[in-house]
This record gives C-alpha cells, sequence and structure tokens, in this order.
C-alpha cells in the first residue's frame, strides 16, 4: 500500500517561498547593514517599492533610538572589587541540588560528583590536595575532607580538637600563600583560622557551663538525694570531666610541643617583618602583619583555653 | 559615544581582566549609551534604566576575570555578546522580582535625553517617534522585540544578535524582516 507523506508533500510545496523569504531577508538585512553604517540615504529611496518601505521605517526606527543620547553617570571606581574566588564547598552544593527538583542533567550532574569523588580516592588526588593552597585546583578537596571529617565527629569535643587542627592548618597555608607572593588568596586562609578557632572557643566555652552546671547541682543537692543518685550523678560529672581533661591536656600539649608549629612560624613572621624597612609599604608587609597578629593571638587563645581549665580544677 | 575598535576592547579587557580599573572606565564609557538605550527601549524609565545600566557594569566587573576569549576553531562569545547578555539577564531579573511592567515616565524625560539634534522640532518628532514605536513594540513577538532592540538601539552586528540570543544568522535575518514588517504600517502613516 502506497503511504502519502504529507508533511513531505507540504515541504515540497512550500519549498518555494521559503526561498523568496530567505533572498528577502538577505535583500533587507544588507540595506539594514548599509543603514545602520550611515551608507544609505534614505531620500533616494523609492517608497513604492515593498523592500524600500521596510528600509525607510528601519531608517526612522535607527533615527529615533538613535536619538536616546543619556549623559554618562560616573562610575565609582574604588567601589569596584573583584569578587574572591569562594573554594567550592561540595556539601553546598549537594544542598541546592536536593532543594530543587531533580532533572535530568541534575541526575547527571549528581553522577558526575560520585564518580569525581569515587575516582579521587583511587588516583591519588587526595594526596595532592592534602598540599593545595587557597586558589589552587584541587584545594576545594582540601576543604570537602575538612568538612566531612567535622562531619563525621560525634563527640562536641572531638569537634571542637578538629576545629582548632584545621584553624592551625590555615596558618601554615597563609605562610606558604606570603612566601609564594600570592596575597589575595591568603584571605581565604584568614577567614578559616578565624572561624574555626572561634567554633573552637564556643563549643569548649559550652562544655565548661555544662560540666560547670553539673557540678553545682551536685553539691547543692549533696545533703538531698541518697548516695546511689549522687554516684550516678558523680559518674556523670567525670565522664564530662575526662573529655574536657584531655581536650585541656591536648591544648597544652600543643602550646608546650608548639605540635601545629604555631609559635615557630610567628617567630620566623616577626623576623621577616622586622628585615622590611620601616618606610616601605607593600603587600608583602602587610600579609606578615597580620599573620604575626593571627598566630599570636592563636597562642593567646590557647593560653586563655589553659587559663579557664586551671580555674576549673581549682573549684573541682 | 566613543567607539572602539574590537582589537582596542579586547586589551581593554585583558587590562581589566588583571586589575586595571581605569580600562574597565574607558570599556564602561565605550559601551554606557548603548546599553543604556537597550534597557531604556525595554523599561522607559529613565531612573530605572540609569540604575540597571550601572548594575550591569558592577557585575560585568566582577565577573571579567571569568570572561573567555574565543580560541581558534571555538566560536566563543565577543566582549560584547558578553555584556549584553547580562544587561539582557539583569531585565529579566529585574521583571521577575518585581513581578510588574514598570510605569513609563517617558513624557517627563530632560531634555537633555534628546539632545542628537539641535532642531527643537526634530526633536519633538523624534521623541513622538521613539514614543511610537516603543507602544507600538509591544506588539511584536518576544522574540522579534528582542532584535530589533538589538540591532538598533544595541547596534549589535548579526552574529552578535545570534549569539545573545542563541541563533543562527538566518532566523536573526527572518525575524528583523518579520518585525519591521509589523511596524511599517504605524510609522508610515
Amino acid at each position: 500500500m502506497i503511504k502519502f507523506n504529507f508533511k513531505k508533500l507540504f515541504r515540497l510545496f512550500s519549498n518555494h517561498k521559503n526561498v523568496h523569504d530567505k533572498k528577502l531577508d538577505e535583500e533587507f538585512n544588507n540595506g539594514i547593514e548599509k543603514l545602520l553604517n550611515s551608507e544609505i540615504q534614505t531620500q533616494s529611496l523609492d517608497p513604492n517599492k515593498n523592500l524600500n518601505q521596510l528600509l525607510i521605517t528601519a531608517s526612522k526606527i535607527t533615527k529615533s533610538f538613535k536619538s536616546i543620547n543619556p549623559t554618562i553617570k560616573p562610575l565609582n571606581i574604588h567601589q569596584l572589587e573583584p569578587v574572591q574566588n569562594k573554594p567550592i564547598d561540595f556539601i553546598d552544593v549537594i544542598k541546592k541540588i536536593s532543594q530543587t527538583k531533580f532533572l535530568s542533567n541534575q541526575l547527571v550532574l549528581s553522577i558526575s560528583m560520585i564518580l569525581i569523588l569515587i575516582s579521587s580516592s583511587t588516583f591519588g588526588l587526595h594526596h595532592s590536595s592534602k598540599n593545595s593552597l587557597p586558589g589552587d585546583n584541587l584545594y576545594w578537596i582540601k576543604t570537602f575532607e575538612e568538612n566531612i571529617s567535622l562531619k563525621t565527629k560525634r563527640n562536641n569535643l572531638e569537634k571542637a580538637k578538629k576545629h582548632l587542627e584545621i584553624s592551625a592548618s590555615g596558618v601554615h597555608e597563609m605562610k606558604q600563600l606570603i612566601d609564594k607572593q600570592q596575597f589575595t588568596e591568603t584571605e581565604i586562609a584568614l577567614n578559616k583560622i578565624q572561624e574555626n578557632l572561634t567554633t573552637a572557643g564556643k563549643i569548649y566555652n559550652k562544655q565548661i557551663n555544662y560540666s560547670l552546671q553539673n557540678l553545682i547541682n551536685l553539691k547543692l543537692n549533696h545533703l538531698q538525694i541518697s548516695t546511689t543518685s549522687m554516684n550516678q550523678l558523680a559518674s556523670t560529672n567525670s565522664i564530662e570531666n575526662k573529655e574536657l581533661i584531655e581536650l585541656q591536656n591536648y591544648i597544652y600539649s600543643s602550646i608546650e610541643k608548639d605540635t601545629w608549629e604555631i609559635k615557630s612560624i610567628l617567630n620566623s613572621s616577626c623576623r621577616n617583618l622586622l628585615k622590611i624597612p620601616d618606610n616601605e609599604i607593600n603587600d608583602e608587609k602587610n600579609s606578615y602583619k597580620i599573620l604575626c597578629k593571627t598566630t599570636l593571638s592563636y597562642q593567646i587563645f590557647l593560653l586563655s583555653l589553659k587559663h579557664t581549665s586551671h580555674n576549673f580544677s581549682n573549684i573541682n | 559615544m566613543s567607539n572602539l575598535t574590537k582589537e582596542q576592547i579586547n586589551q581593554l579587557v585583558l587590562d581589566s581582566q588583571k586589575g586595571n580599573k581605569e580600562s574597565f572606565v574607558k570599556i564602561y564609557e565605550n559601551f554606557y549609551v548603548r546599553i543604556f538605550r537597550y534597557i531604556y527601549v525595554k523599561c522607559s524609565n529613565v531612573q530605572e534604566s540609569e540604575n540597571l545600566t550601572q548594575e550591569v557594569f558592577i557585575k560585568a566587573f566582577k565577573a571579567i576575570s571569568s570572561f573567555q576569549f574565543k580560541q581558534d576553531g571555538n566560536n566563543g562569545p565577543s566582549f560584547s555578546s558578553w555584556i549584553f547578555t547580562i544587561a539582557r539577564n539583569q531585565i529579566i531579573d529585574f521583571y521577575r522580582k518585581n513581578n510588574t511592567k514598570m510605569e513609563s515616565y517617558m513624557d517627563n524625560i530632560q531634555e537633555e535625553y534628546w539632545s542628537v539634534s539641535e532642531d527643537l522640532e526634530d526633536k519633538l518628532d523624534n521623541k513622538l517617534k521613539l514614543n511610537k514605536i516603543i507602544k507600538n513594540m509591544e506588539k511584536l513577538t518576544a522574540l522579534q522585540k528582542e532584535v530589533i532592540n538589538l540591532r538598533f538601539a544595541a547596534q549589535m552586528s548579526l552574529s552578535e544578535t545570534a549569539k545573545i540570543l542563541n541563533k543562527n544568522e538566518n532566523s536573526i535575518k527572518s525575524l528583523q524582516h518579520s518585525g519591521i514588517k509589523k511596524l511599517r504600517d504605524i510609522l508610515n502613516d
């Protein structure tokens, strides 16, 4: 049986018209190009011709649009600062994807991400990223690993320890960036130091307050509760204390042994800063100043925790 | 309005990417009027057009380091297509956020905006025609409107318009033709 393909038949008949339109479009466009380049004077065109009528209309439109002639407002360039490349946080990417509708291209993206993660562990990206610095291509893997390791810590005090470690790694990154003269990226490292140090401090203070409250309650109820309950409370309290003592020891040893080499970075930064003449102001000098202040405040922070732990032991 | 060559623009873009703010100011001066016209045709409001034009340049400055020139064999965007794409998205974003059509203040535009010709009659004539064109552009399809705006107000080339709208050049020729055809009778009365 012969089947009629009406679509093809229609195209066959309409083909002639398309060719004609394309030719007209082409001619019209050539006229427009001349018009925009001021090579054509519309006065010389015959308004009875269809194409010329269109060109006259186009000319009127061009003339009217060109009559919009605003005065250029001054641009305050000092307010313009290029955006720092924020390191990619894969947790945020995953969150964003889960908030929107799950489309096929997002599925592909998710699979690609999983593949990237698998391949990164297989092909040693982990090792390469370990020493990467802000601004490096593999820095996001390092940030990602740090975020993951924080998420896996169930205990708050373990989290605080990890925050201190991450913060200390930020100090090292900052030092290396200054050595490499990559001053713009030091801001990323500085943020990392500040954020993690603050979080560690908050967790520590919260834990101290919690343990103190337990201790006060225990002492207040001393005469009212039975021996068994008191033993239970005491044991709970001692668990809290054990964790606190562990963290305090950790901080104490890190200061004494300079585990994170903060003290040595502080010393070398101060030495480098002193080498730069007083009247010289440059990015290197500014960065060293910030690094000195940061390492110094880091040491002060650790010492203040040590001091709090000392007071806490006295109360105990 | 200064008219820089493509090579001069490319050099200014390269310098801006290295952090040279003065080069970016030159880019700003070169594109300001064209971007303003493009935005004004879409929103017919001087103040909003000024604000949106400024925002386009602030966005462009922040993102200029990510702009990549076309490499051999790669049909990438030119800088003008890139900046007009920002302007286009800025307007789309503006309408999406405001969710309404802006009120037109066209009749209250200060005289300095119409200073192409010194002749008062010409000024008035252009002003009336512009008013008429913008009002009647509403009768066109979204794509016809966009093509006419980019070609005549923004003075973009055929290939640049095609890149911004993600179409081929033949489609742009056809849209430009059909759009002007619709406006012909209105303007020839």
